[in-house]
């Protein structure tokens, strides 16, 4: 039943991100951008590595896209600009979905993607006769994760009833990303806070008022 | 610490220059030549010296550093603010609960009209029409004939509630005390209709209300 | 076809069913009556009496206002976006009362105890965002649509301020989870080391919230009614709620965060027959509903520059500061709780 929530949260997301970019509206284009993060973050959850599951909904949902509504909101979007140029597209889309199969096919065929040692081609096909085992079967396993394999856990290890004595092995994924974070990646995490330190300072200088009280 | 402002010779003025001077003399404070007191040796006191006594340190007066970072931290004026609030709190209510209780109200209150009688049961209104004419309104309309005993009486007096503005200016201007303004205020009807009262509504309200229109006629008459 | 499993997963399904109304109703009607009791007390602030006349001293006005409501007629505008029209104040109410879904109200008796409740509470606040950004968005109309797009500025500029100061509790408790917060609090409830802190926090939650001082979004003496002006009946409804709900709810975070849950040491250690913890628990939060009212009852608007000014320029780098301050102290004194 996991499996199949988790199948439907990654179509979820494929769908909506092919509605994002089909949107007339550029607010209802957020809104399915909203929902493409929503779902991913739910496939993460459910595979097990709840923290950043949850983490993205707090930084993308509740910063990210607010910051993309401001500025669709704020800018003046002829709608009816847009509507002429869409109509233009939706003219091509046989045309655009063939060329986009062909290059997604010849990418599968030469990259060798492989879960399990399964090459991806054949684990789609297999795709039809594992619908059987989604439904009535028990737990079919069609991504292996080593983290949750290694704590010997079932794979929504996110939600953990009784007391809170045996939540403890959910702060694993939370100690291994800050070592990892901090220490081989120290480098790269003062340089992204240095970026986003000037990132924060330009719009203020830009913005502030000309009549200068310096703060 | 004002000399700290200072040390930048930049905004030195020749003043502050003397305050820095000042400050590392040994020399009595003398700024500019004071005329000398001769007449005054008794009492030899220093005359004021302008600056010294003049300048006013800015961090001196008023509350300290620690004062205003506490106010600034824990919200002082804010909390006494809600300390008052939460008195306030525990006290009784001023509210009148309306239908059942009533507020006071003064004699003089003008509510609905009535037209009043003498006790003989003689109705006091002689139609002289001083009312219809000063109604700012031209709420009241008045016809008059002679009466079969041939005084002169009123056969319509009609006064349109929702046109009055309940000045009072009728009851103030009639001669006889025949209209006058009763303290009731509640009298909502559910029509316009009814609002428009004839003389037999108001001759009836009269007559209800005597007694009450009486009393508070004999309370107010000295200012009338 | 029905199997062992199928029964038994049924079995559970209705048991979370019952949990979860278990808790659902009760908070619903505690929303309902935190609105008499705000009127109430109001009232009583001000030297007045508030409903009276409804119930025995008016309890039961809630529930007439309800049905006023939802007997009123709903308007809707004709070039509204009509699915985000009604959307929207649904969605509030729905992340508003999805937060009650972690709350202990016993030793890890919550209907999920989960391990990153406290992340799960974030989340949910930042969803309630959206809602209100919508519902002036999609009402078509100007004053709607810049009085969400003021609420939303505000509620995501303090969001920072409340997980800053959530986050220095995380440091002092070394877990998200709601249940550890209230144990590590038997030593000494947060409110005695963290004073500051809670100050922060609440300033923040009074924002979140929208709360006076920080109402002019809704300023409903002066403005028209800010982003819910062109919702009317049943939509309104929802976004009444879903603030009240808010408010209840960050009430009894406040409470498990400072003031130490369901616990009342020494006192009451073990669980009896009746759940006395969550009636601790209870007296807590209203505690905190009447500071929230009380407020109310002081101080007056602030301007909405002045608001912004005081999240970006005091609030902020005093939230920094003490970010930079408690991992600073806990790592002196080698007190680090993990």
């Amino acid at each position: 039943m996991k499996n199949l929530f988790i199948d439907l949260l990654a179509f979820g997301t494929l769908l909506s991100s092919v509605l994002v970019i089909t949107s007339k509206n550029p607010v209802i284009a957020v809104i399915f951008l909203i929902s493409v993060f929503v779902n991913a973050a739910g496939y993460l959850i459910l595979i097990g590595v709840g923290f950043i599951g949850i983490t993205y909904i707090i930084l993308y949902v509740g910063a990210i896209t607010v910051l993309f509504l401001f500025v669709i909101m704020m800018i003046n979007i002829k709608l009816t600009d847009i509507l002429e140029t869409g109509s233009q597209y939706t003219k091509n889309i046989p045309l655009a979905f063939s060329v986009g199969s062909l290059f997604i096919y010849e990418l599968f065929t030469i990259i060798p993607f492989s879960f399990n040692n399964v090459s991806a081609l054949s684990s789609l096909l297999g795709f039809f006769s594992n619908l059987n085992g989604l439904l009535l079967k028990s737990e079919v396993l069609s991504t292996g994760l080593p983290l949750a394999q290694q704590a010997g856990e079932e794979l929504h290890a996110a939600f953990n009833p009784g007391l809170a004595d045996t939540t403890f092995t959910n702060f694993i994924q939370i100690q291994a990303i800050g070592q990892g974070l901090y220490t081989y990646g120290a480098t790269w995490l003062i340089v992204c806070s240095i970026i986003l330190l000037l990132a924060m300072v330009a719009p203020i200088f830009i913005s502030r008022m000309s009549t200068n009280n310096y703060k | 610490m004002a000399r700290l402002l200072t040390r930048n010779s930049y905004f030195r003025s020749p003043i502050t220059q003397q305050a820095l001077l000042r400050s590392f003399s040994t020399s009595p404070r003398r700024l500019l030549a004071q005329p000398s007191s001769s007449h005054d040796h008794a009492h030899h006191h220093n005359p004021p010296t302008p600056f010294k006594d003049t300048y006013v340190n800015p961090y001196k007066n008023g509350p300290s550093a620690i004062d205003k970072a506490v106010h600034l931290f824990f919200f002082t004026e804010i909390l006494r603010g809600m300390w008052i609030v939460l008195e306030q709190f525990f006290r009784p209510p001023y509210t009148i609960m309306y239908p059942f209780e009533r507020g006071p109200i003064s004699p003089r209150f003008r509510g609905e009209h009535a037209l009043r009688r003498y006790p003989t049961g003689e109705e006091r209104c002689i139609a002289c029409k001083l009312c219809e004419a000063i109604c700012p309104a031209q709420a009241i309309t008045i016809e008059s004939e002679a009466r079969e005993d041939g005084s002169r009486r009123t056969t319509k007096y009609d006064i349109d509630m929702t046109k009055c503005i309940y000045c009072g200016f009728c009851q103030e201007a009639c001669p006889v005390d025949a209209i006058v303004e009763t303290q009731n205020a509640e009298y909502s009807t559910e029509t316009r209709e009814e609002l428009l009262y004839n003389k037999e509504k108001l001759l009836a309200n009269g007559d209800r209300a005597e007694a009450e229109i009486a009393a508070n006629l004999h309370a107010d008459h000295v200012y009338r | 076809m029905i199997s062992n499993h199928f029964i038994a997963t049924l079995f559970n399904t209705l048991i979370g069913l019952i949990d979860v109304l278990v808790i659902l109703l009760p908070a619903l009607l505690s929303v309902a009556f935190m609105t008499i009791i705000e009127r109430k007390q109001l009232a009583a602030h001000q030297r007045r009496v508030g409903p009276n006349y409804v119930g025995y001293f008016g309890v039961l006005q809630p529930f007439s206002d309800a049905l006023k409501l939802i007997l009123k007629e709903t308007i809707v505008p004709s070039q509204s976006n009509k699915v985000l029209f009604y959307l929207s104040p649904v969605s509030t109410l729905i992340f508003s009362l999805l937060g009650w879904g972690i709350i202990p109200f016993g030793q890890g008796l919550a209907i999920s105890d989960f391990s990153l409740g406290v992340l799960y509470t974030l989340a949910l606040s930042s969803l309630g965002v959206y809602g209100i950004l919508f519902s002036g968005w999609s009402a078509n109309s100007k004053y709607a649509f810049l009085g969400s797009l003021r609420s939303t500025a505000s509620m995501i500029s303090y969001e920072l301020i409340l997980s800053s100061a959530v986050l220095i509790i995380i440091l002092l408790t070394g877990s998200f989870n709601f249940t550890t917060i209230i144990e590590q609090q038997q030593a000494v409830w947060f409110i005695v080391p963290l004073l500051p802190i809670f100050i922060i926090y609440f300033i923040a939650i009074l924002a979140e919230t929208s709360r006076t001082p920080f109402d002019l979004q809704e300023a409903e003496s002066e403005l028209v009614a800010g982003f819910f002006t062109e919702h009317s009946s049943v939509p309104f409804v929802f976004f009444f709620l879903a603030e009240y709900s808010s408010i209840v709810l960050f009430s009894c975070i406040t409470a498990i965060f400072f003031l130490g849950g369901y616990n009342m040491p020494e006192l009451f250690v073990n669980n009896t027959f009746i759940n006395l913890q969550s009636i601790i628990l209870g007296l807590k939060t209203c505690i905190f509903c009447f500071m929230f009212v009380w407020f109310r009852a002081t101080l007056p608007r602030m301007r909405y520059d002045a608001l912004i000014e005081l999240c970006w320029l005091n609030l902020l780098p005093i939230a920094v500061a003490f970010i930079i301050l408690v991992p600073s102290i806990l790592v002196a004194f080698d007190i680090a709780p993990y």
